[in-house]
């Protein structure tokens, strides 16, 4: 009986070139998200790239500078390359979070927040913005990725072909002529939708396969495979829960035209609605403060905070940081009136401050995005949308996770400069040996156990929609 | 002739309001926007006060720094905050994705910073259910279930035949159903209007240019919701069917609302791709670099010169206040430099994109809805220069002070410390930050292809319902 229904089907769909033009419009949304991917992470990871280089030019400079000046003169003066002050204004390291391979198909906050930092003991950032210059516009309207094509067209485009998959036949009267053959309508429905399904699952999979990754060989190493084909998974899981929908509005047994208007009800509800709601409720639960209350906030903490007992606290604290007062083999900028030390330990003490209100700001941040992915049930679209941002690091979560991990990089060389300030101490070659690189490992990754999950989650949601609208079929 | 068609409107109404579903529609409509704009009228309100105080604040700092160093003081600056019209409760536009907040310092010129988008949880990029959300993507479908029908309806219950053999041509009968769509439209649609009456204009009093600002922006709707009107009606002609006419509507809607504004911003931005920050950052970097010792050495000859005296301890005025105006006038030309590129780079994506919003009326539409609401991209950029210009003038005031009133000796800012202290009398020279919106006339004059384009949509809708009514014929 399947072979007949598929076979009909097939037929149908070649007589009324649907076939192709589907085909096509599949192709080209999958290979235009794919490109522009591609262009984002592309252009990301060589910019990451270009900072490494700049380091290490950078650090070839500074170590020939040290090696050409192993002989220090005393007093060490301001412009010395091993002079710790300078070393502390001008020495630039940087952080970087690379995308996966995998974030071609899904660019998700990766266009919101830093992927990377650029930053010298006194200087927090030497860019002009913390995350990449974008047109306002182009945020507000989101990337044209895969995980936007597959969460918001491929419903519709599941719609424009299933959304009379049983109102048709009645329209047309041909469900008689389909009892007289000995098909059951539920399973002729049924066989239909699983037509449809398998040659939507087809044309991406086979896309996917044949176009999309010979050109993105990354995708195909050891380390990515597993990514792909779990993305894949929850696309078709996706695909699957979209045609179990339009199988339940079908079994309404109303007309084509009720079932169009109700399949785009359920897409508003599903993709704007209930998302709507979710990221309101999350946001009234786990309240950030305003970002104005915050540079006052700053402000007043950046008045109240005196260069002079900052000084004095850090040095009784550790009483070792006071030998600038005492040792004149290296001439500090500043150095008549202990202007740096002073400078140092006041941006020590600002920081520490500044970071606790930062810090909270991004625990909220990671609450209301935790208090979301806990909803994400509420609709497939946040399920899928969630797990394909996760699975491509990409998320606010791993986002958030890395703006932390680059403040305490930052800290800690800050940290090491400034006792290096305050005990003058100069910096030799071996120094820079053991400056260490910043590696990032993105947070409690989007694991086997938790993919698996998301995936059955849609694949059960599917089958339960299908089952009941068997059992309704049956009752007709 | 007239009559007919009047007549005609009348009855397709007369339908409607005997028909549930559409007080049903417009009553969910209705909902929408009292619960839409009762959220974003109170967001508005909560972040405006916030503004209002936090600037107050910022002010009584800076007045009230005590007697601090006028470069102490340039260090530790001012904070602009930009303010919104209470438009922006119908409108957000690109207002969650911008700065709202400009550190003004000296030696560099800031970029606006602290954006709610990254406050904000991921759902945020399904979209904020604002007025202008509801107007641009919902409204749309209610005019094509309205309307979908409206001549596919007659054809297929064999009413056309009847209307024909009344003396009504197909033009007349498409004309009379535009018309009964209109005044359908209109009973949906002025409730709304005297909502954004209530909620925007009424609480507070809203400036001419805003008030007037409102009116085009319920006029650029109207247009948006004829453009829709005629299209449906148009294809309602051309399909023999209602479920055709309903399918080939609803992809006209996917393709205008959906799926053309991301591919206008996909193309504009493969087409003029934006450098990387770190780029800039570097090129900014490059370009102002100055060794502030030679620039000190420069000025203080070039004033000697000037005054014709024989050292630099007889000058009437301090170098030191100078060499940092003169520090200022090159970063600012370097930054000028920067940050044009940058926008420029912005103009032309906005241009490409705008091409491709051929395809849509939509982008036109939200380029003229965010601006008039004065939330777009046009009013960031005036924030920008409009903070910088302050900036330039407070840093001005303060190197001056130096300059005039500090004694020379008391600047050797390498080795000496730096006695010279101002107090309240000085800060309050520098005037308090007031922002000030672009003019309706700048905003008109920048939205004109926007507007150009939307009027051309619906000329092009105009002429195809004027083709179309060929098609009503048995």
């Amino acid at each position: 009986m399947i072979f007949h229904i598929f076979s009909y089907e097939w037929k149908k769909l070649r007589s009324e070139n649907l076939l192709w033009i589907s085909t096509f419009i599949i192709a080209f949304l999958i290979v235009a998200a794919f490109i522009n991917g591609k262009q984002w992470y592309d252009f990301e990871n060589k910019t990451m790239s270009g900072i490494a280089a700049d380091y290490n030019t950078q650090l070839d400079t500074t170590r020939n500078n040290l090696l050409t000046n192993s002989d220090p003169r005393l007093p060490m003066g301001i412009d010395a390359p091993q002079n710790p002050s300078r070393f502390y204004a001008s020495y630039t390291l940087g952080t970087a979070k690379p995308l996966k391979p995998i974030a071609v198909f899904s660019i998700g906050q990766s266009d919101l927040y830093p992927g990377y930092s650029v930053f010298s003991a006194r200087d927090k950032s030497k860019l002009i913005q913390d995350s990449e210059i974008q047109n306002p516009v182009h945020l507000m309207t989101g990337k044209f990725d895969l995980t936007f094509v597959i969460v918001y067209i491929f419903p519709l485009l599941i719609m424009a072909w299933s959304y009379d998959l049983f109102s048709g036949e009645e329209e047309r009267r041909t469900t008689v002529l389909i009892r007289s053959y000995g098909f059951s309508l539920g399973r002729y429905v049924l066989c239909k939708a699983l037509f449809q399904f398998l040659l939507i699952s087809n044309v991406f999979s086979s896309v996917l396969l044949i176009l999309i990754l010979p050109s993105h060989q990354q995708l195909l190493s050891a380390a990515s495979i597993m990514d792909v084909v779990f993305f894949w998974a929850l696309a078709i899981a996706y695909i699957l829960f979209w045609f179990s929908v339009s199988l339940v509005i079908n079994a309404l047994k109303q007309s084509s035209l009720f079932n169009g208007v109700a399949l785009i009800s359920v897409w508003v509800i599903l993709l704007l609605g209930i998302p709507y709601m979710v990221s309101f409720r999350a946001i009234h639960q786990f309240p950030i403060p305003s970002r104005e209350i915050q540079a006052l906030t700053k402000r007043t903490i950046a008045k109240q905070v005196d260069r002079d007992k900052a000084l004095e606290k850090i040095v009784s604290q550790n009483p070792e940081f006071g030998r600038f007062r005492t040792d004149t083999t290296v001439q500090l900028i500043f150095e008549a009136t202990h202007g740096y030390p002073k400078y140092v330990s006041y941006q020590n003490e600002l920081e520490a401050r500044y970071r606790l209100m930062e810090d909270s700001v991004l625990d909220q941040l990671l609450s209301q995005e935790r208090a979301c992915r806990l909803a994400r049930f509420a609709s497939p679209s946040l399920v899928t949308t969630q797990a394909m941002n996760l699975l491509a690091a990409t998320s606010t979560v791993n986002f958030v996770s890395y703006m932390k991990a680059r403040e305490d990089y930052y800290q800690q060389w800050r940290q090491q400069n400034m006792e290096r300030v305050l005990m003058k101490q100069p910096v030799y070659l071996d120094d820079l040996d053991r400056i260490a690189a910043f590696r990032w490992v993105n947070p409690a990754p989007y694991t086997l156990v938790l993919a698996i999950k998301d995936i059955a989650f849609l694949i059960i949601l599917a089958g339960i929609l299908s089952g009941a609208s068997l059992l309704q079929y049956r009752n007709m | 002739m007239k009559g007919k068609i009047q007549q005609l409107a009348i009855k397709e109404l007369r339908e409607s309001l005997h028909d549930t579903y559409f007080y049903a529609i417009a009553f969910i409509v209705f909902a929408l926007f009292v619960f839409s704009l009762s959220l974003n009228s109170i967001t508005f309100r909560n972040a405006a006060q916030i503004r209002k105080i936090a600037q107050e604040r910022v002010r009584r700092q800076w007045l009230n720094q005590g007697e601090v160093g006028p470069h102490g003081a340039a260090h530790y600056g001012i904070t602009a905050f930009r303010e919104f019209s209470p438009l922006s409760i119908i409108d957000r536009g690109t207002m969650d994705y911008t700065g709202r907040s400009i550190t003004l310092e000296t030696h560099k010129r800031n970029a606006a910073d602290h954006t709610l988008a990254r406050d904000h949880n991921s759902l945020l990029r399904f979209g904020y259910f604002t007025p202008a959300f509801i107007l641009q993507y919902f409204f749309p479908l209610v005019i094509i279930i309205l309307s979908y029908s409206s001549i596919t309806s007659e054809k297929e219950n064999n009413t056309l035949r009847m209307l024909l053999s009344n003396a009504l041509s197909g033009k007349q009968i498409l004309t009379g159903k535009l018309l009964g769509i209109f005044y359908k439209l209109l009973i949906i649609y002025l409730p709304v209007v005297a909502l954004f009456l209530g909620f925007v204009v009424w609480p507070q009093a809203l400036p001419t240019d805003h008030l007037l600002s409102l009116w085009l922006l319920c006029l650029a709707y109207l247009v948006y919701f004829m453009i829709f009107a005629l299209i449906t009606v148009s294809v309602s002609s051309y399909c023999n069917t209602s479920r055709k006419s309903l399918l080939v509507s609803l992809c006209i809607w996917i393709s205008v609302c959906i799926f053309i504004p991301r591919l206008a911003v996909f193309i504009a931005g493969s087409a003029v791709p934006t450098p990387s920050t770190y780029r800039y950052s570097r090129e900014l970097e490059a370009k102002y670099k100055y060794d502030f010792s030679e620039v000190y050495k420069n000025i203080e000859q070039a004033l000697v010169n000037a005054e014709g005296v024989a050292s630099a301890e007889d000058l009437s005025v301090n170098p030191f206040g100078y060499a940092l105006e003169e520090t200022e006038e090159r970063g600012q030309k370097v930054y000028e430099s920067v940050y044009g590129n940058i926008e420029s780079k912005f103009h032309q994506q906005d241009a490409t994109a705008r091409f491709t919003g051929l395809l849509s009326p939509l982008y036109s539409l939200r380029e003229i809805s965010m601006e008039l609401c004065w939330t777009g991209t046009q009013e960031q950029i005036h924030f920008g220069q409009q903070a910088e210009e302050y900036r330039r003038k407070m840093m001005y005031t303060l190197n001056m002070d130096i300059a005039h009133h500090s004694p020379y000796e008391e600047h050797d800012f390498v080795k000496k410390k730096i006695t010279y202290a101002q107090d309240k009398t000085l800060w309050e020279m520098v005037p308090d930050y007031k922002y000030i919106f672009l003019s309706l006339g700048t905003i008109l004059s920048n939205q004109k292809s926007s507007l150009f384009l939307l009027t051309g949509w619906l000329i092009a809708s105009l002429i195809l319902a004027r083709y179309s009514y060929k098609k009503i014929t048995i």
